[in-house]
């Protein structure tokens, strides 16, 4: 581009619709987020599972501590990439902040679980849904939201299940609305 | 009586440049040489004469030691933008 050309209003136009498709389309895809706290569900939530149904060990729930580390990578992983992004969209800030008051509120839940006797799995796939879902409506990626759809499914289930057979559809839930997904998306970023 | 395009918006780069920080929260100064495909002199006195008229604000910080320039548009600069859109379309109805 110059500065010294005389702009037709057509010229003006055909400026400002190239430069808003340059623009369009740069959100950035993060599959990384998926995968960690993917496995990291999956895991902690199997383990439970079985840690219930076939030993006697009378806390299990203190596999979830596994939430802290990935809580810890996500923040530095975060401000990595956040330093990496040349020219962040809004859509990549809304996303950002979803995912991270989506955060703040597991931990509530968390932190007061006892409060509601400790049902905090079917709550936490619930609200899984909707930033799952918009991720993908952003993303335009349809895996996600169809992850987001599943997640609403097992959150009706879940509150429908006995409490130990909770934790085994939180592993199907997140497997099918994180990772299933997240892998997909890696693919696309290569 | 059509009205007068907005001088200041009416050259191809930067025009070019507030059309991309339009539909951006902010882009570092590589980003919008790439996309504009302008020189880093001419890019650099563009960006200085919006800054200049209010239309965007630059940030000058550092990452990994090296100097980094971002940019942002301003509300004034939104301002601006919107109504040289409107002036346009009385251009070309």
């Amino acid at each position: 581009m110059n500065d010294e050309k005389n702009l037709t209003p057509q010229e003006s136009l055909e400026v400002i619709t190239s430069m808003i498709r340059q623009a369009k389309g740069n959100m950035k895809k993060s599959s990384f987020y998926f995968l960690l706290w993917g496995w990291t569900i999956v895991l902690a939530n199997l383990c439970v599972f079985i840690l219930i149904k076939f030993t006697t060990i009378t806390n299990p729930f203190l596999v979830f501590g596994l939430t802290i580390p990935a809580a810890i990578i996500s923040v530095v992983y975060g401000i990595r990439q956040g330093k990496q992004i040349t020219a962040p969209t809004m859509l990549d800030n809304i996303n950002r902040w979803q995912w991270t008051g989506f955060g703040f509120t597991c931990f509530i839940f968390a932190f007061f679980g006892q409060r509601i006797g400790w049902q905090i799995n079917p709550v936490i796939i619930t609200m899984c849904a909707a930033p799952t879902f918009l991720t993908g409506i952003m993303l335009r990626f349809k895996p996600l939201i169809l992850g987001g759809i599943v997640f609403w499914v097992m959150g009706i289930l879940s509150f429908l299940a006995p409490v130990s057979w909770q934790f085994l559809l939180a592993s199907f839930a997140v497997t099918f609305g994180y990772l299933v997904p997240g892998y997909m998306l890696k693919k696309t970023e290569a | 009586m059509l009205k007068e395009l907005d001088p200041l918006l009416h050259s191809q780069l930067r025009l070019g440049v507030m059309s991309l920080l339009m539909s951006l929260e902010s882009a570092d100064f590589t980003f919008l040489k790439e996309k504009t495909n302008s020189t880093a002199g001419n890019l650099s006195v563009q960006i200085d004469k919006l800054s200049e008229a209010g239309y965007i604000e630059v940030i000058k910080s550092f990452r990994d030691k090296k100097p980094l320039t971002t940019c942002k548009i301003t509300k004034k600069g939104i301002k601006a933008f919107e109504q040289y859109v409107e002036v346009l379309k009385q251009y070309i109805k």
